[in-house]
């Protein structure tokens, strides 16, 4: 899939673990876990809208979008 | 609801026993037949009753090759009948309610359509020779499969094909976060 998740870029920016972010955001470590590593199919907003909250960022950081074309 | 999903359990649990009885009925058929077949070596009244009352005695007395043919494609269409079943009953045990979009019950669904289609070209085949036969002796009785049952099928692999879509739907749910 061209869409990476940084969730992982952004924990360690925040210096917050997975299960902390599991805690704060009232997700279940095992969801998490697939977002982290980038096997979700899908993401809810609230589930966006709770990560940005607690790691005080932007959707964008999180998301990137990348057809593979890079130069 | 409640009352829906006792009937809908109590119709499940049923099936598989339906499905072991005409499994073991096909069985006994492909037996019997084939007992009698070779019975008719030594003893060629046995072709008078083959199964269940299909007498083949007239048939083997004109010639005996075609008579070969036609108990070879009644046992075949029975074993093919038994192997639908065995199928059924293998998809019926692993069947759960709980949790029916699974790969492996649509790779089941699809045997089954696939067993059954083959089922269904070993009916049209026997037809056919049965229609030659009967033009070459004037003897034969049969009773077939008949062409309608492509209609049961296909309703199977769309079925089929329906449960692959319900894994795919399952899992991007299940991979929502």
């Amino acid at each position: 899939m061209p869409i990476t998740v940084n969730l992982d870029v952004m924990m360690a920016k925040r210096k917050m673990s997975l299960s902390e972010l599991s805690e704060k955001v009232d997700l279940t470590l095992a969801n998490l876990s697939i977002l982290k590593t980038g096997k979700a199919k899908a993401i809810r907003f609230s589930t966006l809208e709770a990560i940005c909250r607690v790691l005080e960022c932007q959707p964008g950081d999180l998301l990137e979008y990348d057809d593979g074309n890079k130069k | 609801m409640k009352q829906l999903k006792t009937r809908t359990e109590q119709i499940l649990a049923t099936m598989p026993i339906l499905a072991w009885v005409a499994f073991a009925a096909y069985v006994i058929e492909t037996g019997a037949v084939l007992y009698s077949y070779t019975i008719s070596f030594v003893d060629p009244e046995a072709a008078k009753d083959v199964y269940r009352g299909l007498n083949l005695y007239r048939l083997s007395k004109i010639n005996f090759w075609y008579y070969t043919q036609a108990i070879s494609l009644i046992a075949g269409l029975a074993v093919s009948k038994a192997v639908v079943a065995w199928l059924v009953i293998r998809a019926l045990t692993k069947f759960r309610l709980e949790n029916p979009f699974t790969m492996d019950m649509v790779v089941r669904l699809e045997k089954i359509s696939y067993a059954a289609f083959g089922t269904w070209v070993l009916a049209m085949v026997s037809n056919g020779h049965l229609a030659w036969m009967m033009k070459e002796t004037g003897e034969l009785q049969g009773n077939w499969i008949s062409g309608e049952f492509i209609f049961i099928i296909a309703l199977v692999y769309v079925m089929s094909q329906i449960f692959r879509r319900g894994v795919e739907i399952q899992t991007e749910h299940e991979l929502t976060v």
